[in-house]
Parts: C-alpha cells; structure tokens; sequence
C-alpha cells in the first residue's frame, strides 16, 4: 500500500479519535477566552 | 507563438476574478477579529490595496517582476514592459503561451495585490493609514516584484536552481509572514496588550471571510495551471483536500489544549492548510495534500500559540500562519513532490532526489531573510518621516474614527 495514503488515513482516523475522546461541551457555559482570543491576544501576558 | 485557446483564456480569467475576490475576503477575515473601533480601518488595508496595486502593477510592478531580465542575472525585471508596452491580447512567448498575455498579467495583478494585504493584519488597531499606504507601494516594488521574478520569471535565480513553488508559497505567504513579524516588532504591541482581552468582535464576519478565501483559492491554485487541463483539477483537489484537512487539525489541536471545538480555530486552520498547499498544490497527489493540510494545520497553530503569542503582538497571526505555513509547504514540496502528476515539476525527497529538498531550503531562507531586510529598512525609514504608528489616543479611539472619520456600525 502507498506510503502516503497509510499516512492519510493515520492522520484521519488519528484526529477522530480524538474527537471521540475529547470533552463535548463546555463545563461552564462561559465563553472560552483563550479560544476566542485564537487570532489576538492573551487576556494575561 | 501558440494560439490562444479559448478554454485556457476562460479558466484563467475566471482565476483572476475569484483571486480578486480573496481581497476583501481577507478584509472581512482579519475585520472580523479586531475590536469593533478598529473594523473598517482594518477591512480598509485589504480593499485599499486592492485599488493601489492594481494601478502600481501595470505601471511598473509587472515589468519589474516579468519583464526581460536585467543582465542575465535573475535579479530584477527590466522596463520594457513598463506602462503595459508590449503587453496586448497576443499571447507572451514565455509566459502562459496559450493565453493572452493581458490576461496572464491581469492573473498576476490579483496576486501582487493580495500579498501587502496579508500584512496588513500584523499591524492591525496601530498603524498610520498614511504610513500603511507609503510602506505598501514601497514593500510591493522592492520585496513583491524582486522575489516574484527570483522565483517565477523564465530567467529568475531561484527557479533556475530549481526550487518549485506553484502558486506563491515562497513569493507571497514567506515574504508577507516573514514581513510581518518584523511590522509586528518595529511598531511595538497594541496599547493594553496582554491586560485587557483583545477578542473578535464578530466572529461570524470572520468565517464569512474564511469561506471567501476558501473560495477564491481555488483560482489562486488551480489557475495556476494556467489551463484548462488535469493539472488545474490536481491543483483544485489538493487545495481544497489541503484547506479541509488543515481546519480539521488546527480545530482537534484547539480542542486538545483549551477543551472545545473553536470555530476560529476552525477558520485559522482551513487558512493555515491553503497556505501550507499553495506551492505544492500543482506537483503533490491528493494524499500528500492530507499530510501537508495536516502538517500546516498543527504547525501553525503551535506557532501561533506557544512561540509567538505573549512574546509579539502580531496581531492577526500573520506570521503564524502565512510565514510558517508558507515554509512548512515550500520543504514540504521538496519532500512530497512527484512527476507522476507533473511532469515539468521534479521529484522531491520521497522520491529519491534530496536536491529539490535542498533548492527548497534555499529558497525559503533566501526569501526570508530578503523580506525581513527590507522591510526592517522601510519601516524605519518611514517611520523617521511620516512617523508609522498613532498617537495613544487616537488608538484608544480607534482607528475608524481617528484615521477614516467613519465607524462601522452605529450606536
């Protein structure tokens, strides 16, 4: 089998794996900071 | 001197325009994450740029970076095709020999175009719109069109060493990433930085402009076959394969270390696989796509999050994404590379042949190292006369009122 598609397919079902096992939803309710804050800054340096 | 093959002609055109729509895409990608004083300013940069160097392009940006090369050398275009002279319906001799060589360029203006925009998001919420407008044409002649002829041009230095970039990894993502991490550090962090939270103020704009680039990628890439043919539709698999599997990764890395599925991380992460697949896009399979997506996608959001963020204040990630994913796609090319789906590329490391890796390395320093000089040197000139940042004041007030006397929504 080609080196790159066993690669692929590691990758995929790798991440959805982890989708699987990663927490659901959020404990709180609040908005996550550090997530909204992806694209700027942190709220504490 | 081929004759014009209307399909070729159609595709490429077609390209141009959805390139040209990837710039105020981008305007409402970073509008979209910047607080809401700072909205239209920031929206601004892209649609700006998008006017300035559509005119500096056909004036002086296409000869310089297409032109008949100046010496022999590779360095730097000459001006016989200043002003469009020589540039009609015909098709070029060397360049998209089935097209009109009017529309090869008009494809190139889009994106000489894009390129000064993507810095714009490292100096977001801070810099003089006058400053902006000084540093862009500048950065657009010495960077952009110098390093498009290095790396593109029939005669270019680099494409003569063989280093392959298909649409721009090295010409425009590692010298606008690279650019702005050193914007970021000359105009220094956003008043408040790193004390008060900085946060998107909308969201939704943002995936709007996600979903606009997305789209508009699809011309970068595929039209970059520069024909109607089976490379374009490699290209268009690859990109969009890339793009899917780069959100997928950057959103199940978000996931992992802050607890939920982030939207924006989503988003980032769809940019940081198109960005990653820009210069392999026409020489890799789809499978090697789902390896650099993912690559990119990881890659970026480390950069982002552990190395960059807390220590430069580059606002929009710029670096973070167009820098590192442009030089994770462009040694990634030099890995996965193949002639099987293109025959006028080369074959990378996978395949036996360590010496397109190596030209890639090359390319990738050289282009950085370039860009940073330069714009290190413009900003500081520039910043000794027209002065590049506001006044603390004017940034608490936001520069869609300070810099444009206009806000986006009203109260």
């Amino acid at each position: 089998m080609d080196i790159l598609l066993i690669l692929a397919l590691i990758v995929f079902v790798g991440m959805f794996a982890a989708w699987l096992v990663l927490p659901g939803t959020a404990a709180t309710g609040v908005v996550n900071q550090d997530v909204m804050e992806v694209a700027t800054a942190p709220t504490s340096a | 001197m081929d004759a014009i093959n209307g399909a070729d002609t159609a595709w490429v055109l077609i390209s141009a325009a959805l390139v040209m729509l990837m710039t105020p895409g981008l305007g409402l990608f970073y509008g979209g994450m910047v607080r809401e004083k700072n909205v239209l300013s920031t929206i601004m940069h892209s649609f700006f740029l998008l006017a300035l160097i559509s005119v500096v392009w056909v004036l002086i940006g296409y000869t310089l970076a297409f032109g008949p090369d100046v010496g022999g050398l590779g360095i730097i275009g000459g001006l016989d095709w200043i002003g469009l002279n020589g540039v009609g319906p015909e098709p070029s001799d060397t360049y998209a020999t089935t097209i009109p060589h009017l529309a090869f360029m008009a494809f190139q203006m889009m994106f000489a175009a894009i390129t000064p925009a993507l810095i714009s998001g490292s100096f977001a919420e801070r810099k003089r719109f006058k400053a902006f407008v000084a540093f862009s044409l500048l950065w657009s002649l010495l960077v952009y069109s110098p390093v498009a002829h290095w790396v593109w041009s029939a005669n270019g230095w680099i494409f003569n060493l063989g280093a392959l970039d298909f649409a721009g990894g090295t010409v425009i993502h590692i010298t606008s990433g690279v650019s702005a991490l050193v914007c970021a550090l000359v105009l220094g962090k956003r008043s408040g930085y790193g004390i008060e939270p900085m946060t998107p103020h909308n969201a939704a704009m943002t995936l709007l402009g996600t979903a606009l680039l997305w789209f508009g990628w699809f011309g970068f890439n595929a039209g970059s076959a520069l024909g109607a043919n089976g490379l374009a539709a490699v290209a268009f698999v690859t990109t969009n394969v890339a793009a899917a599997t780069g959100a997928l990764a950057w959103m199940t890395a978000s996931w992992i270390r802050h607890k939920q599925p982030s939207v924006m991380g989503a988003a980032c992460g769809a940019v940081a696989g198109l960005v990653g697949i820009t210069p392999a896009a026409g020489f890799v399979t789809p499978m090697a796509s789902i390896i650099i997506g993912f690559l990119a996608g990881v890659g970026c959001f480390i950069a982002v999050e552990v190395f960059v963020r807390g220590r430069v204040d580059d606002a929009l990630d710029v670096f973070g994404v167009h820098g590192v994913g442009g030089i994770i796609g462009a040694l990634a090319t030099g890995i996965f590379a193949t002639t099987t789906v293109n025959p006028a590329g080369k074959d990378g490391l996978l395949y036996g042949n360590p010496s397109l890796f190596v030209a890639q390395l090359i390319a990738v320093v050289v282009a950085a190292v370039y860009a940073a000089a330069v714009t290190w040197v413009l900003l500081k000139l520039i910043n000794a006369t027209i002065g590049i940042r506001v006044t603390e004041d004017e940034e608490k007030r936001g520069l869609d009122s300070t810099q444009h006397g206009e806000v986006a929504y009203q109260a």
